[in-house]
């Protein structure tokens, strides 16, 4: 008789254990689906992330090779047409300042240069562009003048120091 | 399957007890005396304990079910066995234990059985010989089996029949190749009734229980205690049975035959096994067993329930546990990149809050990047070139890295092209104007984004 009544006690545990894990089963694999669903667009969101990064990183860098220059200090351009186009003066140059992060500032200076050859003109802003920091050609405008070979010229430079 | 059993035949007054034990694959049977040493496996507390249900006390009937699926014939074969018996069902216990197609697509099926009457008095017939058998077997199955066992090249044709002789009762069982047509009890002296049942075999085809024609031999194997004695074995040898000869074989160690085939039985070895111990007469043992079976089964549900349930509880726990871990990871790397404590942005408002840091900052960057752009140089230099080699005069030329725009004048309509081409191989989206010709046949023109 207590043989029995384990048996019938056992039986519905058994009923009720396998009911209760049939139940969870159901229940964890609505769970994981829910949960899959989840990871996969954290998964996604993640990418985006590091896509930023690397985009952000480009910027970053450039930053860096800066930091890493020698030099922080531009040459005057005036300078580098003296050299590069001797007797030529540079015209009412205009200077304008951004400031940038850490100190650095963005300095763009506009010069005008009448009747100059050409090709002086090219070999000059090279050399400008050689600079440590560089100077960058940012605009230029061209204009013809009489003679063949020569023109009037507006040019905007920009450099990255630390004044 | 069981591992050691024991066989009793106390059919011919004194029992005689036969161990059989699985060894090596097969099966070692040996007599063994009676004793208080094997007392408890008599009582069915050690091992297993077989014991036979003569033909007297019980019954065997074979069916024929007009089914030829398993499934249903099953259903109708209590009913049919119903009508075959000349007592109700319910008083009795059954067993269907061999199934073969019969005619027309029948099946046709062995069943054995035995009244509960018959087998209380049978346990009460053991009881006082201190036998209590987990197993009450059909003895005319238990000696056909053996006797197969024992001597397996059963012609088809032949009919042949399995006595077991006894001092004053015998049990002649009859069947055909390997099919088992019926078993009888019969006085060992009543050997004109011996004659009589094996006429009525002659010719029955075991198949289909039909006549299927005259048959002139059988075999007779002849077991029991009275097979050893030469003056029963002549008054046998002068039945007049059946249409022609017979071979008359003596089985071996003959008056242990049917402890052997019941020992063998209860191992759970072979075909057409019974136990005829039901119907609420069940040993107490076997009940034990049975009830310890269930608990078991119980019992694995039970922990298979559990673990389910574990498994569950825990997989989900470490799923979320994963996702808060990888919530946790998208929040370290959004603030990292915001610079500051995002709060409780998440997905894609986090992902706003960085990537409006991120354009800030590379607002603020974005000199140092130009400053590594390209010369434009190289663009002025290829204008010229080929604004001189197309034979273009170039009255202003205005170039940022964005944008460019050329007026000049050509001396021909198409002498724009190369220096269009050029320019959009450099990646300016430019488009030409021109003007109508000049007086002094140039024509100016335009070109800009």
């Amino acid at each position: 008789m207590k043989s029995r009544n384990t048996i019938s006690l056992l039986s519905i545990a058994a009923a009720l254990s396998v009911a209760a894990g049939a139940v969870l089963a159901v229940r964890t694999e609505s769970a994981i689906r829910s949960c899959a669903a989840r990871l996969s667009k954290l998964r996604a969101d993640r990418d985006d992330l590091r896509s930023m990064q690397k985009d952000l990183d480009r910027y970053v860098e450039a930053r860096r090779l800066f930091e890493t220059a020698d030099g922080s200090r531009a040459m005057e351009l005036q300078e580098v047409l003296s050299a590069a186009l001797p007797g030529v003066k540079v015209r009412d140059p205009r200077d304008t300042y951004a400031e940038l992060p850490e100190g650095w500032v963005a300095r763009r200076q506009e010069i005008s240069l009448s009747d100059v050859p050409l090709n002086g003109v090219m070999a000059f802003v090279q050399a400008a562009e050689r600079c440590r920091p560089p100077w960058r050609l940012m605009r230029c405008i061209i204009r013809g003048a009489a003679a063949p070979g020569t023109g009037n010229v507006d040019l905007t430079f920009e450099v990255i120091e630390k004044p | 399957m069981k591992w050691k059993s024991y066989g009793v035949d106390d059919l011919d007054g004194k029992p005689i007890v036969v161990r059989a034990r699985q060894r090596g694959g097969g099966v070692v049977a040996e007599t063994v005396a009676p004793g208080p040493e094997i007392e408890d496996c008599l009582l069915g507390r050690r091992g297993v304990c077989g014991a036979a249900l003569s033909p007297r006390q019980s019954f065997s009937h074979l069916l024929d079910a007009p089914f030829s699926g398993g499934a249903k014939a099953r259903k109708v074969l209590p009913t049919l066995l119903d009508i075959q018996i000349p007592f109700p069902l319910e008083e009795c216990v059954y067993a269907f234990v061999d199934k073969h197609k019969g005619a027309e697509g029948s099946v046709r099926v062995l069943a054995v059985g035995a009244r509960l009457a018959d087998v209380r008095s049978r346990l009460s017939e053991l009881a006082a010989k201190k036998i209590d058998p987990n197993v009450l077997d059909n003895e005319g199955l238990a000696l056909w089996t053996q006797a197969g066992r024992e001597h397996p090249n059963a012609s088809p044709e032949k009919l042949r029949v399995v006595l077991r002789l006894g001092r004053r009762r015998s049990t002649v069982v009859v069947g055909r190749g390997k099919r088992y047509l019926g078993a009888h009890a019969v006085l060992t002296d009543n050997t004109e009734k011996i004659a009589r049942l094996l006429r009525a075999y002659v010719g029955k085809d075991g198949r289909t229980g039909q006549i299927a024609g005259d048959y002139e031999k059988m075999e007779w194997l002849c077991a029991g205690a009275a097979a050893a004695d030469t003056e029963v074995l002549e008054r046998i040898r002068r039945i007049p049975a059946g249409a022609g000869d017979r071979s008359l074989t003596i089985a071996r160690e003959p008056a242990a035959f049917l402890a052997r085939a019941l020992a063998i039985r209860a191992l759970g070895i072979g075909s057409m096994r019974c136990n005829l111990r039901g119907g609420g007469l069940e040993h107490s043992a076997s009940v034990r067993r049975s009830l310890h079976r269930r608990m078991t089964v119980a019992a694995i549900f039970v922990a298979g329930g559990l673990l389910m349930c574990a498994g569950a509880l825990i997989s989900e726990r470490r799923l979320r546990s994963n996702v808060a871990q990888a919530e946790e990871a998208f929040r370290h790397e959004a603030e990292r990149m915001a610079g500051h404590d995002v709060g409780g942005a998440k997905g894609e408002h986090a992902l706003r809050i960085v990537a409006a840091r991120v354009d800030e900052l590379k607002e603020e960057l974005r000199p140092f990047l130009e400053a590594l752009r390209p010369s434009l140089t190289r663009e002025i230099v290829d204008v010229m070139t080929v604004g001189k080699s197309s034979g273009l005069r170039i009255d202003v030329l205005s170039i940022t890295p964005e944008d460019i725009s050329i007026d000049g004048s050509a001396p021909s309509w198409r002498a724009c092209d190369e220096l269009l081409r050029m320019l959009r191989e450099n990646g300016y989206a430019v488009k030409l104007d021109r003007q109508g010709e000049r007086e002094d046949q140039w024509i100016p023109f335009t070109i800009r984004k």
